[in-house]
């Protein structure tokens, strides 16, 4: 069953408009990628417009093209420049950077790009292997076990993705209020459309991700200022990857696979946390930990592979519950919706053949980030010297074009606006946006789930403890609460006690005075 | 709007938004959802049920920060939650920051009225030069070929017609 369904969707992979389109997506990605300030996520808001015209088949892949292509890609910058393409390549600057100094930046280079494509094609492996079981136990679920893993997923995520778990649930309601505008899913009764009758169909989920995360990274870097370059020399005579490189950074690059993999297919933990774990601890399993932060190779790869191994994860919760893990797959989910592709458990037994061919074509980009990576060390780090003053104003109208491409409406542009203002705001005030995100996309299925349960239960809400799954879901919520709340207050216990220990000794100093 | 809030703060300002607009929607309800009051809490039916329990847990997450940072200001040795105000402290420029809002507000009303190749050109020069951007025969370049190749693609690929407007 499972061999005739993989090879069905390597059948309809091979398709000629598909390949291009994955392969474009990779090439793009990369470019985004590399240039400092276009994060992963705005690559993939600002360029999924251009797939809604396209079929399924040819759109979705060009976006993982996107998405594994600028995740990789944000290395480049970060050795080169020491400016982190992306998020989820801030580790990767940390001994990639020092290496280029070194005058070694195709060795970092080259390690970044094999620690990348081992730990993909791992975690590729894992999704294949693991989400259509999954997905057949997911079958089994019902409206209450569908409201505890929402909960769940929004509770972790708003707990995880900042500093303060308040501001966190803070985002994620605010996300539910956007979803809550417009037709009601159960009755079609009209909800905060204020007479506009754009809003009847309610908040563009794409013109909004545009404006919250590009356009409030132009806000910020208006304010900030455009950074200065710090760019490192070409040299054609650069030392490169060795085998003892790659020998002695081996365990490093399938530990931190497996805890990109583990980290990627829990819901809020992406990219930008994974590379900083698999960082630490491979510091802390090295021989020679007292190179870290010094241009280790060993560093650079545990980093990339960390990062790397989230992307194919980070798919496994949201094709088979329809819960993204992060605010990429977020976008990615927008997109699969925009295409009927309704992501859950279902979709495996309705698009199997189709789920099985974006995996195929998942390995294929892989084997072709290795080629297309080799093209972008030799050429692309050129691009990394774009000047910002150059490329904000260009992105700026690329997003207006891709949001108003969407539904070809200019209400789309306002909305897209009021992201950008909004996300300018949220970053500045601490406020977390992937909970937000997150939140617009899971409150319709939340809000079905709850009120089925309830009317199943006639308005008992016991119906969520006294089913197994459904009560072991709380049980897990409860867990990482206590577990959270434990850190937190360990943390703030432990500054405090800093804090008396330094008046302490203000106090001695004072008296001995 | 240019400097950055300090943690407590940050933390009042998004206390106080959240709890007001929390209300406003409680306030809402009626108008906006027809037929329905906040009685519906208790009818899982309404369509009002899921914002109401929504609007109340927001309204509640504000109060929670609004009632942190007060005590965490009139405690001044304690930094109350561990929130975070979000921005580092990297250079400020106001004055950029409040001409870029207002630029890219003035290129969408353009977007609507001249077109979006003509507007995206004057978009790409002003803002250029905005962001400190003085290598005059790039902008220029830039001015040209960024806005062809969106209407290429778009127009000619994709075949999405984007506004013409009264120039193009």
């Amino acid at each position: 069953m499972f061999l005739d369904l993989f090879m069905e969707g390597v059948r309809i992979a091979a398709n000629p408009l598909s390949v291009t389109a994955a392969l474009l997506g990779l090439a793009a990605g990369i470019v985004v990628g590399a240039m400092p300030g276009l994060t992963a996520t705005m690559a993939v808001a600002v360029l999924a417009p251009f797939t809604f015209l396209m079929e399924a088949i040819v759109g979705i892949p060009f976006l993982l093209g996107v998405y594994k292509g600028a995740i990789y890609g944000g290395s480049i910058p970060a050795i080169t420049i020491n400016t982190p393409g992306t998020a989820a390549a801030a580790a990767t600057a940390l001994d990639g950077h020092v290496l280029a100094r070194k005058g070694q930046a195709r060795r970092a280079l080259e390690m970044s790009l094999y620690a990348s494509v081992i730990a993909d094609l791992i975690a590729t492996m894992v999704l294949i292997f693991v989400a259509a079981p999954l997905a057949a136990a997911a079958l089994k679920f019902s409206s209450p076990e569908f409201t505890m893993l929402f909960i769940f997923s929004l509770t972790m995520i708003a707990a995880v993705s900042g500093r303060s778990i308040t501001k966190g649930l803070i985002s994620a309601s605010l996300g539910v209020l956007l979803a809550t505008m417009g037709l009601d899913p159960m009755s079609g009764q009209m909800r905060f459309t204020f007479g506009v009758t754009d809003l009847m169909g309610g908040v563009s989920l794409v013109p909004l991700l545009i404006g919250i995360f590009a356009i409030s990274e132009v806000l910020l870097q208006a304010e900030r200022g455009v950074p200065p370059i710090d760019a490192i020399g070409y040299s054609k005579r650069e030392p490169r990857v060795t085998w003892a490189d790659l020998k002695g950074s081996a365990r490093a690059i399938f530990r931190s696979s497996g805890i990109g993999i583990g980290l990627g297919a829990l819901p809020g933990l992406g990219a930008e946390i994974s590379c900083w774990i698999a960082y630490g601890i491979a510091r802390r399993r090295s021989k020679s930990p007292q190179t870290f932060g010094k241009g280790s190779v060993e560093g650079i790869a545990a980093a990339e592979a960390g990062n790397n191994a989230v992307c194919p994860a980070a798919l496994i919760p949201m094709l088979v519950f329809g819960i993204p893990g992060d605010t990429i797959t977020a976008v990615l989910l927008g997109a699969f919706m925009a295409q009927g592709l309704l992501a859950g458990p279902l979709l495996f037994v309705k698009h199997g053949e189709v789920l099985y061919s974006l995996f195929a074509l998942l390995i294929l980009t892989n084997v072709m980030l290795l080629v297309f990576g080799y093209v972008a060390i030799r050429y692309l780090r050129k691009i990394t010297l774009i000047p910002s003053g150059l490329l904000y104003p260009v992105v700026t109208v690329m997003c207006a074009a891709g949001a108003f491409a969407v539904n070809s409406s200019f209400f789309d542009l306002i909305i897209m606006m009021a992201g950008g203002v909004l996300g300018y705001g949220m970053r500045k005030t601490g406020v977390p946006i992937p909970p937000l995100v997150i939140a617009m996309l899971l409150a319709p299925g939340l809000e079905n789930a709850l009120r089925q349960s309830l009317v199943l239960s006639g308005g008992d809400i016991s119906i969520f403890v006294t089913r197994p799954i459904s009560a072991g879901i709380m049980a897990l919520l409860l867990a990482g609460l206590a577990v959270i709340g434990f850190q937190s207050f360990r943390a703030r216990f432990s500054s405090t006690a800093k804090l008396d220990e330094s008046l302490h000794l203000e106090r001695i100093k004072g008296k001995s005075r | 709007m240019g400097g950055t809030p300090n943690r407590r703060t940050s933390g009042l300002i998004v206390g106080l938004v959240c709890a007001v607009v929390g209300i406003a929607v409680l306030l809402l309800v009626p108008v906006q959802i027809s037929g329905e009051s906040l009685a519906a809490i208790t009818n899982v039916q309404s369509p009002a049920f899921f914002p109401i329990l929504n609007a109340v847990f927001l309204t509640g997450c504000g109060l929670v920060l609004i009632f942190r940072r007060s005590a965490s200001i009139r405690d001044s040795g304690d930094s109350g939650d561990s929130g975070d105000s979000g921005d580092d402290g990297a250079a400020r420029h106001p004055g950029t920051l409040i001409a870029t809002v207002a630029l890219i507000g003035v290129y969408l009303v353009l977007v609507r009225y001249v077109g979006m190749v003509v507007s995206s050109a004057i978009a790409i020069a002003a803002m250029s030069v905005l962001f400190g951007y003085r290598n005059k025969a790039v902008i220029a370049v830039s001015t040209v070929v960024v806005p062809l190749l969106i209407y290429l693609l778009f127009e000619k690929v994709l075949r999405i017609l984007l506004p013409h407007g009264a120039v193009f």
